[in-house]
């Protein structure tokens, strides 16, 4: 027999699949996958187009994961607490801590399915062009659904106490600061900045490094990808899914139901 | 929106001015404006881009186009810094070409953005190449050039996973159009320096021989004929594949005796009555002064120079046996592919070799032993080394 986490995550898998917005979303995906031939082209370098070819690509894949994290990640408790839904599923042997998991685990497995089926394209239609970016390209979609993961549970935790808009908002404020960190220190290195250095270093601390799961430059330049450092990325993921997820349940739990 | 909402944005709009401010630090605002208005004409402009210098100037102009500060680009990029910087080279690409009213705007123009492609996308190369190339046509040996490829060269070092991990295929490009930059237009002392960029471009696997060659021919002319030996070497060291190691061995042989040769010449003209050296000793002592002072450091350097070196004072030849005999190989079966050509072309085998020279073809190189050269065996048809006492390698 099913646990609820199982049950809540099998439901959330059916009903985002039906959602529209991601419909969408996934066609957008597909077009900017195959639009990025024409930004390919219009490099005079031949050598360069395959590479901006699986670039642009990598990075429309990137873009669109993080709008559908940011839009249905933030309006996944909202929206079954708006419909009613919730009471009926909260009405029997399932705590708020397992509702908050079935529903993450659905939509992340969405996404999954999702990026296999851009995975298969990218891979296909690469291959007309002459590009064979193989295992790193896999561990670029891989590194993205890490990235996509992490970014839901935030999400997930923003929308757990505040509304569907200001939490997508946060979702990509989270990404652009996410990808930034190194930046930052970087930028600290050398201007030797001190009175930056504790501000820095804190965001550096205190949010997700979410270029540990960037291997976009590694695809496009057909670098090898150590499973060691996918292992480490994995674990590093998880780390912080918990983490958010762990925060929501929390709010989740404390929330007043209307 | 509820008021912990309104709140958060609040302080969202205001962190990000703070960051701004401390990110990009004083913009040098007009005194004499209004304060409210030197903020909107330009420290609000210089937050959204132009760092500390170069590309602020740039800003300053009219007419020219935008030219994003590298850390305010790579800061908005997100995730997406690789296609951010190749969608920027997209929008520079047909402006490069274009003629400026002030040219050193310009070059400054090229330079920050050619900049914050490159920290973006550490291992493009093709921008810095081209900007390098645009940089010369507007000044031989314009100041900018050496700042972005050196900040490319160091930054094709960061890349991902803080391994040491193999350079780009083409990376070889960087240090050898500087080090060309420096050699052509460069001064006395910049020469100097362009021979060490040449070098680890020549050093880089997939560097093409040519330039190995090049670099092997101005140094032999500027008193240091082992240049080439010695790159030839490093690059046999780094093949993996046994056949490329081999063929690489071999060109390093060549060089060598290309330098033993010469040496052995001056040895022989020294001499009186000119007589071809009958010692190994006799022609190394023929070498530069800088290449005999290394010798005294590292005896086994010397001991490596003359490995395996024959002399012929009959024939006045050098050879290093295991080369002439490749050579011999190489160069009999160029001779097979051409007289089959010849076959194949005209109908008949040829009764000569003579009978090549009305074909148009690749010249083959003369056996590479002094008092031979090439025949051809009227009983098999193949060719094959005849001793020939008119070689005129042979004679002084």
């Amino acid at each position: 027999m099913k646990g609820p986490v199982l049950v809540v995550a099998g439901n959330t898998y059916r009903e985002v699949g039906r959602d529209r917005m991601l419909h969408l979303l996934g066609a957008l995906v597909v077009g900017f996958v195959l639009f990025s031939w024409v930004l390919g082209w219009l490099n005079p370098e031949e050598a360069d187009q395959v590479r901006h070819l699986v670039d642009f690509g990598l990075a429309g894949v990137n873009l669109f994961g993080l709008l559908m994290a940011a839009l249905l990640g933030s309006s996944l408790l909202r929206r079954e607490m708006e419909r009613r839904t919730l009471y009926t599923v909260l009405c029997r042997e399932v705590t708020r801590t397992e509702f908050v998991l079935g529903k993450y685990l659905g939509l992340v497995g969405v996404f999954a399915t999702g990026l296999a089926l851009v995975a298969v394209l990218m891979v296909l239609y690469f291959a007309i062009f002459g590009a064979a970016p193989g295992w790193p390209l896999v561990a670029a979609i891989y590194g993205n659904l890490l990235e996509i993961a992490v970014l839901t549970a935030a999400s997930v935790l923003l929308g757990s106490f505040t509304t569907p808009a200001l939490s997508a908002i946060g979702t990509v404020a989270l990404w652009l600061v996410g990808h930034n960190t190194e930046t930052l220190l970087e930028y600290l290195q050398m201007t030797g900045k001190e009175a930056l250095e504790i501000p820095f270093q804190t965001l550096y601390y205190a949010f997700p490094n979410l270029s540990d799961f960037n291997y976009r430059l590694a695809a496009s330049f057909e670098l090898p990808v150590p499973p060691s450092v996918l292992a480490f990325a994995t674990v590093y993921a998880v780390l912080w899914v918990g983490l958010f997820l762990g925060a929501a349940s929390l709010f989740f739990r404390r929330r007043e139901l209307p | 929106m509820t008021a912990g909402g309104w709140a958060v944005t609040g302080l969202a709009f205001a962190a990000g001015i703070c960051g701004q401010v401390l990110v990009q630090g004083p913009t040098g605002r007009d005194k004499d404006l209004p304060w409210i208005e030197g903020w909107m004409q330009e420290d609000l402009p210089s937050w959204g881009r132009g760092p500390l210098g170069h590309a602020n100037q740039v800003r300053a102009s009219r007419r020219l186009h935008a030219a994003p500060s590298s850390m305010a680009f790579r800061l908005s990029a997100g995730g997406v810094k690789e296609a951010a910087a190749d969608a920027l080279w997209l929008t520079v690409l047909p402006r490069l070409g274009r003629s400026w009213v002030e040219p050193e705007r310009k070059g400054a123009w090229i330079e920050a953005v050619t900049t914050a492609m490159t920290d973006a996308n550490p291992r493009a190369l093709t921008p810095v190449i081209y900007a390098a190339y645009f940089l010369e046509g507007i000044e031989r040996r314009h100041p900018a050039i050496e700042r972005v490829l050196e900040r490319a060269m160091e930054a094709r070092e960061k890349a991902p996973f803080e391994e040491p991990r193999r350079a780009n295929a083409a990376s070889w490009q960087l240090p050898e159009v500087l080090g060309m930059n420096l050699y052509m237009f460069g001064t006395p002392e910049e020469k100097k320096r362009a021979v060490l960029w040449l070098r680890e471009a020549a050093a880089m696997p997939t560097c093409p021989d040519l330039v190995i060659d090049f670099i092997a021919a101005f140094r032999a002319r500027e008193g240091s004929p082992l240049e080439g030996w010695e790159l030839w070497i490093h690059r046999a060291f780094q093949a993996e594949n046994p056949e490329f190691r081999r063929a690489y061995l071999e060109e390093a042989d060549r060089a060598r005796l290309a330098a033993l040769r010469r040496w052995a010449s001056a040895a022989e003209a020294r001499r009186t009555p000119p007589a071809w050296p009958s010692t190994v000793d006799e022609v190394l002592a023929e070498a530069p002064e800088p290449e005999r002072l290394t010798w005294d450091s590292l005896p086994r350097r010397r001991a490596a120079v003359a490995e395996g070196v024959l002399l012929h004072p009959d024939t006045r030849d050098i050879e290093i046996p295991s080369l002439t005999a490749r050579l011999e190989k190489e160069g009999l079966e160029d001779l097979r592919l051409l007289l089959r050509h010849f076959e194949l072309t005209n109908g008949r085998k040829a009764a000569s070799l003579a009978d090549l020279d009305s074909f148009s073809h690749r010249p083959v190189a003369p056996p590479p032993r002094h008092g031979t050269r090439w025949g051809l065996n009227p009983a098999t048809g193949e060719p094959e080394v005849v001793p020939d006492l008119a070689d005129p390698r042979s004679r002084r």
